[in-house]
């Protein structure tokens, strides 16, 4: 099989990478077979031998490298357990289709494969109790060659003289399901016919949660002049559609990778890669034909420098190999550069939002947008704080409904409901608060229109997006608004609720009164709206020596018969206005009378002193008789 | 300004005789005779024949027991200021911070700018400050000018008169000019008005104060009293709450005691209305204005002389007729508490020991029926009877037959100092002034004040304002309301029932 790659290094013989497991053996032949085997992920290399009994083709682990499968003739494939505890001695099966070569296997599960041959495929089960396989199916069709995903178990193979009709295969646990089959459009038609779709030129990858098949159609002299990548869209169910262009350009070899959602596409003459984003609509072009989204850039090495990239071999999603020089590499897509990159700030949001690392580069771009001059930037920041917000806004939406299905509870028929993950997409009020907005409130030079102008931008933007607004960025703008002296522009604000009313709104500008008075009647006003602090409006006013508005307050919520009337004759006390003395007394004795029959204060009251004082002042008669009402 | 001294400084004579002005011919009092002439000799109108000021010296009442009678007036009792305040007003410094920051200056300058009354300090002190104001009162009618100023300055010329009110009080300048107005009917009672257009006619620089000496401070009591009795600004008169039969049994008594030319027979207690009695055919449409009764309530509350005996003093009814006097036999029936007042008008100055005989006549009938006491007994109602818990205070005007009674409630606590009850008139002169407003008048208002919440309400029927606790609810106010209209019209035979009594005209 073409996935290995043969090395002279040292004395390894061959070197294998198995896509599925993301393995590399390394078989070194002479005697018995040694091998040792390394993952991305292990920590030490897994080495063994066994009997050198040819040369070794193909070499894999089942998933979760319970059995090993070896391809070294072109009929068979051998078997070792490496299960603890079972036999572990090879067995072999050799394939069912008489006068069939067998071009690949391939795992499907820890214990099914697929035999892939030029007559057909054949489903195996392996049971390695018994070391015997048992066929769960077989397909019999004329195969030039295959690819296997090993990500959505769908294989692919190539058919017919010419090669471009692909026929595709699920599997799924002891299942193989036929899927529609598709033909790839060639740019020439060879006559005679002959195989003309090699599978060098065809990859398959998830992009976005969805299987495509790539071609990488080469220029043709007559009708393309440059090369380009066709995407067909393989859906589980339904027929294969040609979606997407992907206009490359130029000419030559290009290989391709899929990194987080991008189709890289490498030029080796050029040395530089492609990135396209298949969500990133051309406006100029047609829907489904794209350009590159950034210029054409080489990728950067990691830690040691990229020798010749003749020798590489590129394997999906987004692998390379250099066999000669020893290296595995994973490709990253690096994204603080393309900030610079992406002129139109509105794309580069669209395709920042797409990524996986993205939201330290989203938070940067934002406060790189603040800074510079403001002429004409209103627009762009509202744009960016709405595509921000667009997302933001889905992701509360699923949690929203994630929590309203945990809490009816499991309902019949409907699956357990899926926590939404939070992407690092989703940058929420706290993120731009800490990140862009407050800094950038305190950033010298800048005029405070234009600090005010953004801030009330985002929060116009996530009124839109029906997002509640957190109260912090209030504060940010009343504090900014404060600071600048712009009382009249904070008073309209509060009066016309472009800032929402919060009990730590309310505190803040009742901190605010001894530099704008008007806050302190604001503030009130807001809490009375809230609902929720009638309390702290009492205490409010009262600190105020506004007893009556309290009391009528309090009235008028209905807590009347509640509070404390010590309380309220303290402060009225405090006044040193006897009219309002009176005037609370009464109003005690009034309730008294109306609660309890009697005007008098009961003894838990403590309001003794008050009474004595009282008469002091208006004398006994002005007190309410018991017999009056 | 050398004559203002001589002319103020006669009075005062070491002797402690009070001495006599007199501009008529016909003093009947033979043992005042003496200082008749004094007097007269001193003043250049003893031609006018209906012009009588007099004065009296307590000292000589006293000496002659009661039963003064002749043409004394008790307007120019001088020697008897019991009220120190008083004496501190006319002695005021006018250059004084003090003096500035009265709530509500009065002053009465002649047309010439001559001084004739100042509330605060006294006139000599001010004469320049009467010619400013002079000069301001000719500045603003020529032309429409107008005065700025942190006070509110009311001017009001009436004849040879010009009244100026300096206010910082809440009063508009329309109640300002009512309370200049009823200054002036005071003075016009004094004086009459054809009397001071007859001298001033004939001497336009004339010194007024002679003639005006020793009653300034039945204008001090004026001033005070449009301050502070509410009555005023409905003008309406008070009437003691009396109960219907006594009021009936006091008219009756008042009916039988009756003399040729007696067209009025008052009866008074404690400064309000018992009865008042009036001769049938002689002012059979024309009616007592509220004005004229408080004129006579303010001079006879204002005055202490009353209280030495009987008095008969020439007086003048403005609103009835400003140019004639009347001559009004004043006693106290219940001496030495001088509590309970009659008050008699006759239109015959010869009339004295006619009408003096009536006194005694209601005296025996009072005395008779115990009615003195059951006066006594009489109390101006607690707002608390209502049984409204929240309703501090009220005053009621019903627009009946008699058309011009009040009556209100004691202020009580906690109005009980002289700022609280100032404080709540202001209130009421506020409510007052926007429901009559001129250019939007209203029905009914209920505000909303710092301390207290009022409610106005004018119908065709009555006129009501009330006073409630801050706290009180529109809703509990309206109940409220309706609650003290029923309570009124239960004691309104009580309260009101102060009918006009007409005696038949005896010749």
């Amino acid at each position: 099989r073409n996935k290995t790659t043969s090395g002279r290094e040292h004395d390894v013989n061959n070197v294998f990478f198995d896509e599925a497991n993301k393995q590399v053996f390394a078989v070194r032949s002479g005697g018995a077979t040694g091998v040792v085997v390394k993952g991305p992920d292990d920590k030490s290399s897994v080495a063994f031998r066994m009997d050198d009994r040819g040369e070794v083709k193909c070499i894999k682990f089942s998933i979760g490298n319970k059995i090993l499968a070896v391809q070294r003739t072109l009929k068979s494939v051998d078997f070792i357990n490496f299960i603890p505890d079972y036999p572990h001695t090879e067995f072999t099966q050799e394939c069912k289709t008489k006068n069939a070569s067998v071009l690949g296997f391939c795992w499907t599960s820890w214990n099914e494969l697929v035999f892939i041959t030029d007559q057909g495929i054949e489903f195996y089960q392996v049971l390695p109790d018994k070391r015997s396989l048992k066929q769960l199916k077989s397909q019999s069709i004329n195969v030039n060659w295959y690819q296997f995903c090993p990500e959505t178990a769908v294989l692919l193979l190539s058919t017919t003289v010419q090669g471009n009709v692909l026929q595709p295969f699920a599997f799924k646990s002891g299942t193989m399901s036929k899927m529609s089959k598709f033909e790839i459009e060639l740019p020439v038609v060879p006559k005679p016919a002959k195989l003309s779709l090699s599978e060098r030129d065809i990859a398959m990858a998830t992009i976005y949660g969805q299987m495509f098949v790539m071609y990488l159609k080469h220029h043709s002299r007559t009708n393309s002049p440059t090369a380009e990548v066709v995407l067909y869209h393989l859906p589980r169910e339904g027929v294969c559609k040609k979606t997407h262009v992907l206009k490359l350009n130029t000419t030559g070899k290009f290989a391709l990778n899929i990194v987080d959602n991008l189709v890289v596409v490498h030029h080796q003459s050029s040395q530089t890669s492609l990135i396209f984003d298949i969500k990133l609509k051309e406006p100029d072009c047609a829907v489904n034909t794209h350009q590159p989204v950034l210029p054409a850039r080489s990728i950067h090495p990691y830690r040691i420098p990229l020798a010749d990239s003749s020798s590489w071999s590129v394997f999906q999603p987004d692998i390379i190999i250099s066999a000669s020089e020893g290296y595995l590499w994973y490709l990253q897509v690096k994204l603080p550069p393309t900030v610079n990159l992406l002129q139109d700030k509105g794309k580069l949001m669209d395709f920042l939002l797409r990524r996986r690392e993205c939201k330290m580069v989203i938070l940067s771009v934002c406060s790189q947008i603040l800074q510079g001059g403001e002429k004409g930037r209103l627009p762009i920041v509202a744009t960016v704080f709405d595509k921000l917000n667009q997302v933001y806004k889905e992701y509360l939406e699923a949690e929203q409904s994630y929590t309203a299905a945990v809490e009816s509870g499991p309902s019949r028929g409907s699956a357990a409901p899926k926590r939404p993950v939070r992407t690092q997409a989703v940058v929420d009020q706290s993120d731009m608060y800490t990140h862009v907005l407050s800094p950038f409130t305190e950033r010298k030079g800048v005029s405070h229109k234009f600090i005010i102008a953004v801030l009330m931008e985002y929060i116009r933007s996530l009124n839109q997006f029906q997002i509640t607004v957190q109260h912090f960025l209030y504060e940010l703008v009343i504090k900014t608004l404060v600071q600048h002296g712009r009382f009249y522009m904070l008073h309209q604000f509060l009066q016309y609720h472009v800032l929402s009313d919060s009990k730590p709104l309310a505190c803040l500008l009742l901190s605010l009164e001894s530099t704008y008075a008007p806050a302190h009647q604001l503030s009130l006003d807001m809490l009375k709206r809230l609902s929720t602090a009638n309390d702290e409006i009492v205490e409010v006013l009262l600190s105020k020596q506004q007893v009556l508005g309290a009391l009528r307050f309090i009235r008028s919520v209905g807590g009347h018969d509640n509070v404390s009337s010590r309380k309220f004759l303290d402060a009225a006390r405090q006044t040193g206005d006897q009219m309002l003395f009176y005037t609370v007394f009464r109003s005690f004795q009034q309730r008294n009378q109306r609660l309890r029959g009697s005007p008098g204060f009961n003894p838990g009251e403590h309001c003794e002193e008050h009474v004595v004082h009282f008469k002091q002042l208006f004398g006994d008669q002005a007190l309410i008789k018991p017999s009056t009402v | 300004m050398e004559r203002d001294m001589r002319g103020r400084g006669n009075p005062w004579t070491p002797s402690g005789l009070i001495g006599q002005f007199s501009l008529s011919n016909n003093v009947s009092s033979p043992t005042l005779d003496k200082e008749t002439e004094d007097a007269a000799t001193d003043n250049d109108r003893s031609d006018s024949g209906e012009f009588v000021v007099t004065m009296l010296a307590k000292a000589k009442l006293e000496e002659q027991g009661i039963g003064v009678k002749g043409r004394s007036s008790p307007l120019l009792e001088v020697g008897t200021q019991e009220t120190p305040a008083f004496i501190s007003h006319r002695d005021e410094d006018v250059t004084a911070e003090s003096w500035r920051q009265h709530r509500k200056h009065v002053f009465v300058l002649s047309e010439a700018g001559k001084p004739i009354y100042s509330r605060y300090g006294s006139e000599e002190a001010l004469s320049s400050t009467m010619g400013v104001m002079m000069a301001l009162v000719s500045f603003v009618q020529s032309g429409d000018n107008i005065i700025r100023s942190e006070h509110i300055v009311v001017f009001l010329q009436k004849g040879p008169l010009v009244l100026v009110c300096v206010s910082s009080s809440r009063q508009t300048e329309q109640q300002l000019r009512g309370e200049l107005l009823y200054v002036y009917y005071q003075i016009i009672s004094m004086l009459t008005q054809a009397s001071i257009s007859r001298i001033f006619e004939h001497k336009k620089n004339y010194d007024l104060r002679r003639l005006l000496a020793g009653s300034e401070k039945i204008l001090d009591g004026l001033l005070n009293l449009l301050d502070s009795d509410p009555s005023f600004l409905l003008a309406a008169v008070h009437c003691l709450p009396l109960a219907c039969s006594l009021r009936d049994s006091l008219s009756q008594i008042l009916q039988k005691a009756i003399t040729p030319n007696l067209v009025f027979s008052i009866l008074i207690a404690r400064n309000q209305l018992l009865t008042i009695v009036q001769e049938k055919t002689v002012i059979e449409d024309a009616r007592l204005e509220p004005a004229d009764v408080h004129l006579l309530l303010n001079l006879i509350g204002a005055s202490s002389a009353f209280q030495a005996g009987e008095i008969w003093t020439p007086i003048c009814l403005p609103l009835f007729n400003p140019d004639c006097y009347f001559y009004a036999y004043i006693s106290y029936l219940d001496p030495p508490e001088c509590t309970v007042c009659l008050l008699l008008l006759s239109t015959d100055k010869e009339a004295f020991y006619a009408v003096a005989e009536c006194k005694r006549k209601i005296e025996e009938a009072m005395m008779a029926q115990n009615s003195l006491s059951l006066i006594a007994k009489v109390q101006s109602y607690s707002v608390s009877q209502v049984g409204v818990s929240d309703l501090r205070h009220f005053m009621y005007k019903p627009f009946d037959v008699t058309g011009c009674f009040i009556t209100y409630s004691k202020m009580e606590a906690p109005y009980s100092s002289e700022e609280e009850k100032m404080r709540l008139l202001d209130l009421y002169r506020y409510m007052h002034n926007r429901i009559h407003s001129t250019s939007r008048p209203l029905k009914l208002i209920y505000h909303v004040a710092e301390r207290e919440t009022l409610l106005a309400w004018v119908t065709s029927k009555f006129e009501l304002y009330t006073c409630f606790s801050p706290l009180v609810t529109k809703a509990c106010a309206i109940t409220a309301i309706t609650k003290l209209l029923r309570w009124i019209k239960k004691e309104e035979d009580r309260m009101n029932s102060l009918k006009l009594v007409l005696f038949p005209y005896l010749s």
